[in-house]
């Protein structure tokens, strides 16, 4: 029973560990706070729900769209609402609270568009695959693999590309990027469209499992940014150990306690890093002179 | 008469006095600034604190921008730097040292050095995934130039050649001085504006400093323009010397002229 949840928690964990990679990509190279980050990866699954459960598109070529979609609203959040502010020279602070205000908007148009209750995309049983004691169902097999494979082709891109170098020089030093001939502005772009797609694809996959509804993405986006605190904020594979544990953190309070206890721990967990070892599992000491 | 590669027009830069100043309330930091920079020389701009040097500097690599004013970049071509942003100043051949900015922390010293090669920012990112051949082979190269660089300036045995795979948040204050420094010969830059190039450096390390910045201009056809508060530094390294006061050059020359005028050693160097 115990490694059935652990399985279970590894495989939420994969899943939090790819929507904070989503969030980590703009906080680490930006410091924007992105909460609107939160409505991108509700959205998406709303949108394949349209595409495929009414539209009666195919669920792959419904997500792909779905993904397109998400990813062009993330890179206009860059453009219409952050790039304007900071302009302007508006604080982090400010460009913060906007992004709250586009939040509650994008959750209340949802709300308004497909109402306030939950609606899933497919109702029928998934089929499973049993290994010995352990059942993985269709679904799970899906979030695992398509997880799997987005961080750790992330991983590949960020080590040996000229887009990985360019992230780790965008996370390290904005000025120095720009002495070195890198289009900032165009460059954050990218990184919002990755970002978006993550977020996309996180808030599809688990739709698959348990469906949707309008406020399905603040409480993923907290286990994100716990996730990205847990692992280390400026890492980018920081996250990824953040959210595995995290996943079987919660896997096990289920089994031990009950799902209702999963936040409070979670939180119990940030707090108790926040005091002992805020730099995270994957903080380091730096020599600073 | 070497033609000047950088030439600074009726300058103007102001400042609001306080957090909330209206415009009445400003300052002039820069006020009426011409400067010219001759190719392929080494020129020094001294003047005492919160005179305007790194804002200068920072008009001039694109991070401020000057309230009117113009300045012509001549290279193949004439360029007015006014519309031109940051990083097109790189591909225009400006290069920047900062006082205190100097690396990318969380990549390694090579990553460090590579960066500053126009191949490393440009380019398909998907390379990585779909042509490994062919970033292997840029990779080699790009060591191999970083190697080669080092050794060239340094020698073959020197320290840094052994942490080229090391996180430069590892190196020292003046190594990371160092890395910034060898950056600059990593690119075709034609113009490099460095920001007190000793500054926080060990005083046996300004001799050779100072031969770093010649070899500059000597072997690599830059023209350096530089910031400085040692004097002996700029006697040694510069051949012309500007001095900024109240908001525009009050004087310049040869190094010794500027620093044996009297109204400047009185009013900058205290003597």
């Amino acid at each position: 029973m115990l490694t059935q949840f652990l399985i279970n928690g590894f495989i939420n964990g994969a899943i939090y560990a790819m929507v904070a990679l989503g969030f980590a990509i703009v906080y680490n190279t930006t410091r924007i706070f992105h909460i609107a980050f939160a409505i991108l990866y509700m959205i998406a699954p709303y949108l394949v729900y349209s595409f495929y459960s009414q539209a009666g598109y195919p669920l792959v070529l419904s997500s792909v769209a779905a993904i397109v979609c998400i990813v062009l609203i993330s890179v206009l959040i860059e453009l219409i609402i952050y790039r304007p502010l900071i302009k302007k020279k508006s604080s982090l602070n400010v460009i913060m609270i906007s992004s709250i205000g586009l939040m509650i908007v994008g959750i209340n148009v949802i709300a308004l568009i497909y109402g306030n209750d939950t609606k899933i995309l497919s109702s029928s049983i998934s089929n499973t695959i049993s290994l010995g004691n352990i059942i993985i169902t269709y679904k799970q097999f899906t979030q695992l693999v398509i997880s799997t494979l987005a961080i750790s082709g992330f991983m590949v891109f960020l080590k040996y590309s000229k887009f990985g170098i360019k992230t780790r020089a965008m996370r390290d030093n904005v000025t120095l990027c720009n002495v070195f001939a890198l289009n900032v502005p165009k460059f954050r772009l990218s990184l919002y469209a990755l970002s978006g797609a993550f977020a996309a694809i996180g808030g599809i996959l688990i739709s698959l499992d348990v469906g949707m509804d309008p406020y399905i993405g603040m409480p993923m986006f907290l286990n994100a940014v716990v996730a990205l605190i847990i692992g280390g904020i400026g890492k980018f594979h920081a996250p990824l150990f953040g959210g595995i544990f995290i996943g079987l953190l919660q896997s096990l309070v289920v089994w031990k306690f009950s799902a209702n206890w999963q936040d409070l721990m979670t939180f119990s967990i940030l707090i108790i890093f926040l005091i002992f070892r805020p730099q995270g599992l994957f903080g380091e000491k730096q020599r600073l002179v | 008469m070497a033609r000047n590669i950088l030439e600074i027009k009726e300058l103007y830069k102001s400042f609001s006095k306080g957090k909330y100043g209206k415009d009445d309330e400003t300052y002039n930091l820069l006020s009426n600034l011409n400067i010219s920079i001759p190719e392929n020389t080494i020129s020094a701009l001294i003047g005492g604190n919160a005179t305007g040097k790194t804002t200068l500097f920072n008009i001039l690599s694109g991070f401020l921008k000057e309230d009117s004013g113009n300045i012509y970049f001549h290279n193949s071509k004439t360029t007015n730097l006014s519309e031109i942003p940051p990083y097109k100043r790189e591909h225009l051949g400006i290069g920047r040292l900062f006082q205190d900015n100097h690396i990318f922390p969380t990549l390694t010293v090579l990553e460090n050095l590579i960066i500053a090669d126009k191949n490393v920012l440009k380019g398909n990112p998907f390379e990585a995934i779909f042509n490994v051949k062919r970033v292997k082979e840029s990779e080699k190269v790009l060591t191999q130039k970083a190697t080669e660089t080092i050794a060239h300036l340094f020698g073959k045995s020197h320290e840094l050649l052994s942490k080229l795979n090391d996180k430069a948040s590892s190196l020292s204050f003046g190594q990371k001085r160092l890395i910034g420094l060898i950056r600059l010969f990593m690119s075709d830059y034609k113009l490099v504006l460095l920001d007190e190039p000793t500054a926080g450096i060990n005083p046996a390390l300004n001799d050779f400093i100072s031969e770093i910045i010649k070899q500059m201009v000597l072997e690599n056809g830059m023209t350096v323009f530089l910031i400085e508060h040692n004097m002996n530094f700029v006697r040694k390294t510069a051949h012309n010397c500007f001095f900024l006061d109240n908001g525009k050059i009050n004087m310049q020359g040869t190094p010794s002229k500027v620093l044996g005028n009297e109204f400047v050693q009185k009013n900058y160097l205290g003597v």
